[in-house]
């Protein structure tokens, strides 16, 4: 039996009711090791310590909010193309625009079901989908 | 080449008779050579003639072998298709269940996150920000107040707005008229059967209850842009949020004026010793 490679996924977001929902539908991964940030600056902090594979963060955040957090990362070398994925409840259509021109991969509106963030992680790191 | 000149019998050569006999001799000998090569040469070309023979019957038994398993191959194909096409509707058939399975686990993980959020609440601030962040994030719903009950002045008072300013939003009187009259008059958390107090610029007015005691009231007024309806699953997380909510809301005030004894206690000991 082959081992399979072990991901790390951060997930950025300030509202531990909704951190707790999209940790819960990252852990029907089983490649993925999930660290929780409780907003940008956490998550800058974390990032410091460890290289993650995929980012997930909402938008409205205290302190440093997700659109920022997204310019920083694409500005760091090591983040260039680390894929993230936007969690949000800003719905509009220039919002979508303004993260994905920023450099986010994808831009998920809340609610969310877990089946679609799970086959969108899959897809944005290439993981089969599961039998 | 035999010669038939005469023969002298003095001469030492053979005599006619002797010659003949060889001619004779050679003559049998030759034809036997050439008899037994024609019985060979007969032989050669009936074995080539069962050769070709053979050849001329074999594509029309192959042709016959190839046909049957042609047939046989067909018949395992036509049962292949019949069996896969009953796997493809299994498959599918499994697929929805798995879909829906999912969306039942998620919906129930949802609810107990909101159970156990409003479990932890101490303050009535943590209660208030445990329903926004339920209401907006798991339901979509962008616009909504959350009113509390003044029960000396029997009143429900705007307490939080979400997608407006609370100043917009007045008092309501209690006991309630009109469709809220129905909500409240159940006197227990809200049920997704019961009534829903629906009017033209109100979604759903749900109460938040402890016991039998009403404690406040949320008021839905709008969805996010992503979302047109409340469906069964929001339904069921609504009934928690109508009795989870009243309950921490009730705990934290019970926990806000536990907090005052001692204080209070302190004060008057130090007024009567002092």
């Amino acid at each position: 039996m082959t081992e399979t490679k072990s991901l790390n996924a951060l997930v950025v977001e300030d509202s531990p009711p909704m951190r707790k929902m999209i940790v819960f539908a990252l852990s029907r991964i089983r490649q993925l090791k999930v660290v929780e940030a409780d907003d940008g600056v956490d998550a800058l902090r974390r990032i410091a310590g460890t290289k993650f594979d995929i980012i997930l963060t909402d938008i409205n955040m205290p302190i440093l909010d997700g659109l920022k957090l997204v310019k920083r990362l694409r500005a760091d070398d090591a983040y260039r193309d680390v894929p993230i994925i936007i969690i949000t409840t800003e719905g509009a259509d220039e919002d979508r625009q303004r993260a994905l021109a920023l450099g986010a991969n994808a831009y998920v509106t809340k609610p969310i079901q877990a089946q679609q963030v799970i086959a969108l992680v899959r897809e944005t790191l290439g993981l089969p989908g599961e039998p | 080449m035999l010669s038939l000149s005469p023969v002298n019998g003095d001469d030492q050569q053979p005599s006619l008779q002797a010659r003949t006999q060889a001619f004779l001799q050679d003559f049998f000998a030759k034809g036997q050579q050439f008899v037994r090569e024609l019985i060979e040469e007969n032989d050669r070309l009936r074995s080539q003639d069962a050769a070709y023979s053979a050849l001329r019957s074999t594509p029309a038994s192959l042709m016959m072998k190839l046909k049957q398993q042609i047939e046989h191959l067909e018949a395992e194909c036509v049962e292949i298709r019949r069996l896969a096409g009953s796997v493809t509707q299994q498959s599918g058939s499994y697929r929805a269940q798995l879909d829906a399975l999912e969306a039942e686990h998620h919906q129930l993980a949802a609810m107990h996150v909101t159970a156990r959020q409003f479990h932890g609440a101490t303050t009535i601030e943590e209660v208030i920000r445990t329903v926004t962040e339920v209401l907006l994030n798991f339901l979509g719903i962008g616009l909504f107040t959350i009113y509390l009950v003044d029960e000396e002045r029997q009143i429900l008072f705007p307490f939080h707005r979400e997608g407006g300013d609370v100043e917009d939003r007045v008092e309501v009187k209690l006991p309630a008229e009109g469709a809220l009259a129905e909500v409240l008059g159940a006197q227990r958390p809200w049920r997704a059967s019961g009534p829903r107090g629906s009017s033209s610029d109100v979604i759903l007015q749900l109460p938040l209850v402890s016991g039998t005691r009403l404690v406040g009231l949320i008021r839905i007024e709008g969805f996010l842009p992503q979302k047109l309806a409340l469906e069964d699953g929001d339904l069921a997380l609504l009934e928690i949020v109508s009795e989870h909510s009243g309950i921490s809301i009730e705990s934290a005030w019970i926990r806000a004026h536990a907090e005052e004894v001692p204080f209070a206690r302190r004060l008057l000991e130090e007024f009567v010793v002092g």
